[in-house]
């Protein structure tokens, strides 16, 4: 066995990984808090990655310059989404929201089809490749990778250290009782839309100089990110972590090593296995 | 009693066999093939949503199982379309009562929502990579008309809209009465019955998980059938009828259309088949405009377009008798 090819997959797989991350904890942060399945969540990636591509293509600035922005707009287009697809229906059936946010959704891509038909693969300003025992690491993959992991750390910190923080993962573990000690639950649900929507497009800005740029780039990986979910345990912040980074490695390693077509096909079949056989999740405790 | 109980449907029928008398030219016919055939598809989705109350985001899977079954087997072993169809139904529904097998004895709502997009989304990789078998992207071309051969009757093929209309108005009388006929079965007002309250029907001796696979299974074969119709219609199936733009479509066509209802689907068929036909000059803005309305129509019309129809037209029929009995000096009809 070569193990140059198995580490610089591995590596690879990390990369892909923390992109993962970013999108997915945000998915299962909204279903912890709200019990409501996002289908728009891949908007709010694709958003990052087309706010790079724009203001690279029409002001010169540099990818990660445009996180800022990025993280901003798709904020916004959190809080939008949570007040025009979610408030309203928040009571009915969970059918509602899905319906919903897969309508928001569609009119999210079909705008940015007309604005940007084709893929782009944003220039990064690291060009440099670091040679590791044979194993290639590309700069600019380790700046994204670092970048994303700050953006998780920044999190974990938000979410065990901080009053807001906290107050989201009250309201995640019951509801009615954090109404009862003061907590705006109307305002946690924003908040947690838009720190949500940022993170996916933090992550989105991310990947868009080493995967593409496309409008439906979210619905790509908003499967994905879904599979993640419910095999961390649908809510389960840490447990989400672990396996999108479990899922980005196992799934460049089973590209090479078995199949590259059916890399994610097997991923569906792990998470469809998981939902019937232990819906809690594999890192549940119960 | 029974021309008065059967008068709209018959009334309604008897439209649609004339309407290709009145729409002659082929664009507006093979409009007219179409809407039949994503009503009878949606119809089928409606038994999941509607009936059983649960939501499958992986129906579309179905159909392109259907499509692909008789595609398959009249292109590589000459095999007769009308045996294709057969296999198309017993391929989905075998599929369809293994899926449900599988996923309804743990699985409700939300995680039910997930697991048949992940389904769903898992066959349509296999229609896409399995090249050796479904051609991959390209898909199959070049697949055979039905042709209709009873002995000592000239040879007939179902080539023309004009023609196809016919049979797929054929196969979406049949799916609105097997629905209707079930409805009315002992096993229709069971599955009713789950959707209302699953825990008080199950302590009435209903077996929830039994008429839930079997409804399921109902509606995957019902999806096939379409779907294997629809293929020997376009003669070319690829994997993008297997997507989630169809798949959307569909889901709009069910819940704005009118969900647990006859007519709702149907509704939702004509509405977003035409409507998008007659913003054509907007392009890709036509797509924004669709899930506008969807959205909005989720938010402010949430029992679907047919049942507001309803109660609007009886509200109206009340106020108007209202009036009536006032200006008529007190009298109550």
């Amino acid at each position: 066995m070569d193990w140059t090819v198995f580490f610089q997959q591995a590596w690879n797989g990390l990369v892909n990984g923390i992109g993962y991350a970013l999108f997915a904890l945000g998915l299962t942060l909204i279903f912890g808090v709200l019990k409501v399945i996002n289908l728009s969540h891949g908007e709010f990636f694709m958003l990052g990655a087309m706010v790079a591509v724009f203001l690279q293509k029409l002001l010169g600035i540099n990818f990660f310059v445009a996180l800022i922005p990025a993280a901003l707009l798709g904020g916004a287009l959190g809080f939008i989404c949570n007040r025009v697809a979610v408030r309203p229906l928040i009571k009915s059936p969970p059918m509602s929201t899905i319906l919903s946010t897969l309508a928001l959704s569609y009119i999210l891509v079909n705008i940015s089809l007309t604005l940007w038909p084709y893929p782009v693969t944003l220039k990064t300003p690291f060009t440099g490749v670091i040679n590791l025992g044979g194993v290639h690491i590309t700069e600019a993959s380790l700046v994204s990778f670092a970048l994303g992991g700050v953006a998780v750390v920044v999190l974990y910190l938000f979410l065990t250290k901080m009053r807001k923080g906290k107050e989201i993962g009250a309201t995640a573990q019951n509801m009615v009782g954090a109404s009862l000690v003061g907590i705006n639950v109307k305002g946690i649900f924003d908040l947690t839309f838009v720190i949500a929507a940022a993170l996916a497009a933090i992550g989105g800005v991310l990947v868009a100089p080493l995967w593409q740029a496309y409008s439906t780039m979210g619905q790509a990986i908003l499967l994905k990110g879904f599979a993640i979910v419910v095999v961390g345990g649908m809510g389960n912040v840490m447990g989400c972590l672990g396996v999108a980074m479990l899922v980005g490695v196992g799934e460049a390693l089973f590209g090479n090593y078995v199949s590259m077509y059916f890399k994610e096909a097997a991923l569906f079949v792990v998470m469809i296995v998981v939902l019937l056989i232990r819906p809690q999740g594999i890192f549940a405790e119960k | 009693m029974w021309m008065k109980k059967h008068l709209a449907p018959l009334v309604i029928l008897a439209v649609a066999i004339i309407l290709p008398f009145i729409f002659r030219d082929a664009y507006s016919r093979q409009l007219l093939v179409l809407i039949c055939v994503y009503a009878a598809l949606a119809l089928s989705l409606d038994i999941i949503i509607g009936y059983m109350g649960q939501i499958s985001l992986g129906h579309i899977a179905f159909f392109g199982i259907g499509a692909y079954t008789s595609a398959l087997l009249s292109l590589k072993l000459g095999m007769p379309v009308w045996l294709g169809w057969l296999a198309a139904i017993v391929c989905g529904g075998i599929i369809g009562y293994i899926i449900g097998y599988v996923s309804l004895r743990r699985t409700r709502g939300v995680s039910l929502a997930i697991v048949t997009f992940g389904v769903g989304f898992v066959i349509y990789l296999v229609s896409q990579n399995w090249y050796q078998l479904t051609n991959g992207f390209e898909g199959l071309i070049g697949i055979p008309s039905p042709v209709l051969a009873i002995p000592g009757l000239p040879r007939f093929t179902f080539e023309s809209s004009f023609s196809y209309y016919y049979l797929v108005l054929a196969i979406l009388v049949f799916t609105v009465y097997l629905i209707s006929a079930v409805l009315r079965s002992r096993f229709g007002r069971a599955v009713v019955a789950l959707r209302e309250n699953e825990e008080l029907a199950s302590s009435v001796g209903i077996n929830a998980f039994n008429y839930y696979v079997l409804a399921f299974t109902l509606a995957s074969a019902l999806a096939a059938l379409v779907g294997a119709t629809y293929g020997h219609y376009v003669r070319i199936v690829t994997p993008r009828l297997l997507g989630m733009d169809y798949m959307l479509m569909l889901l709009i066509m069910v819940v704005v259309g009118g969900k647990g209802t006859l007519a709702g689907p149907i509704l939702g068929a004509a509405i977003f088949i035409l409507v998008p036909e007659w913003l054509r000059m907007t392009a890709q803005l036509r797509l924004v405009l669709l899930g506008g309305i969807f959205l909005v129509c989720i938010i402010f019309m949430p029992q679907g377009i047919y049942p507001a129809l309803v109660s609007l037209f009886k509200r109206a029929s009340l106020s108007g008798r209202l009036w009536l009995s006032k200006v008529g000096g007190g009298k109550t009809f």
